[in-house]
């Protein structure tokens, strides 16, 4: 068989539409020609480096600024973090605030355990002490309203810590 | 199948202004669609702007895609349309002119750590530009000639002539550039 035709069966399988005969042909040519086997592998080799290509990739910023452009606001993973965080927050208020539970299930741990009491004492004791020197600046000692406003201030804290961390990793970038 | 499901409900939801959905379409062919026009025009920042120009394009036009049709192949004929505006306004020769420079040598070492790949990256990159086009899209990216047809509106006869002829060049140059390593 001329090499000529040998060239033609090895672009069909390139090709992906060799057939049956046509492969049994192929092969057995190569079975007996070094040239032509030497010229298979490297076509075979050369397609196979292609499919391997390296993927190249646009800058990090790239999907952010397609959605400015069509006007699609990124809704950014800490934005997300700021709403669970939020959640979370409102829930654990108002569970311990209007529950008996979690007051109930910590007075049978503390009595339980009497480390914990002489802790709480102590803890208390620190407590106290605190709210002495503190309670000319401040004058309520509590309102129903701080937790509400401790809770925007934290969200407002998780909001910028997210936004400058993404500025860093933009920077960074 | 199960990839047609996805894209088509995707699309659904990018077209109710779902930026999670944007967002994953990017994802998954950003980086083909920027691979495949940055072997074309060879520069990191024109492939990007053209890129970008693709994605645009494919949003703005989305509620016209026919969803029965392979979404690949119609994004691929967008970034093949806008590559070749690229070439028309920057006055280039697709077919047979390719006076740029071969892909930066610093880039290629920098993401190709083999020398084989170096070798088969290099020697694509001295094809000519509607040869190179050709065999990314059928070796690389795995496109039918039909499809290859459909992104590049030439016929089917054309594009097996250029990509046999496109193959023998390139097994040429590989076997050039490892002689004379």
């Amino acid at each position: 068989m001329k090499h000529k035709e040998i060239e033609r069966l090895i672009q069909k399988k390139l090709d992906r539409e060799i057939g049956l005969d046509e492969k049994r042909k192929l092969d057995k040519h190569l079975a007996q020609c070094p040239e032509c086997v030497l010229y298979y592998q490297e076509m075979m080799q050369a397609s196979k480096s292609l499919r391997e290509l390296t993927e190249f990739y646009p800058q990090t910023d790239f999907n952010a600024r397609v959605l400015a452009k069509l006007g699609l606001r990124r809704r950014f993973a800490w934005t997300k973090a700021a709403y669970v965080f939020a959640g979370s927050w409102l829930a654990a208020i108002l569970f311990f605030v209007y529950s008996p539970l979690p007051a109930q299930f910590l007075s049978r741990v503390a009595t339980s355990v009497p480390a914990l009491m002489r802790l709480y004492d102590k803890v208390e004791l620190v407590i106290a002490s605190l709210t002495q020197v503190l309670s000319p600046v401040i004058k309520s000692s509590f309102s129903t309203l701080n937790p509400f406003i401790g809770l925007a201030f934290s969200i407002m804290f998780v909001y910028f810590l997210g936004k400058a961390l993404q500025k860093e990793v933009k920077c960074k970038a | 199948m199960k990839d047609t499901r996805q894209i088509t409900q995707l699309i659904q939801r990018v077209l109710s202004n779902d930026e999670s959905a944007c967002q994953k379409i990017l994802n998954l062919y950003k980086g083909r669609i920027f691979s495949y026009v940055y072997r074309m025009v060879k520069n990191y920042h024109d492939a990007e702007d053209i890129t970008f120009d693709t994605f645009i394009k494919c949003f703005n036009s989305l509620a016209t895609f026919d969803t029965s049709r392979p979404f690949a192949t119609w994004l691929f004929t967008i970034a093949h349309n806008a590559t070749m505006d690229f070439f028309r306004k920057n006055k280039q020769e697709y077919e047979y002119l390719d006076d740029r420079q071969a892909v930066g040598d610093d880039f290629v070492q920098e993401y190709e750590k083999k020398k084989k790949m170096e070798r088969i990256e290099r020697a694509l990159a001295e094809l000519p530009p509607m040869d190179r086009e050709i065999v990314v899209l059928f070796h690389k990216e795995e496109h039918s000639y039909q499809e290859i047809s459909t992104i590049t509106n030439l016929p089917v006869t054309t594009i097996k002539t250029r990509l046999h002829r496109a193959r023998k060049k390139l097994h040429m140059l590989v076997r050039e550039k490892s002689e004379k390593r």
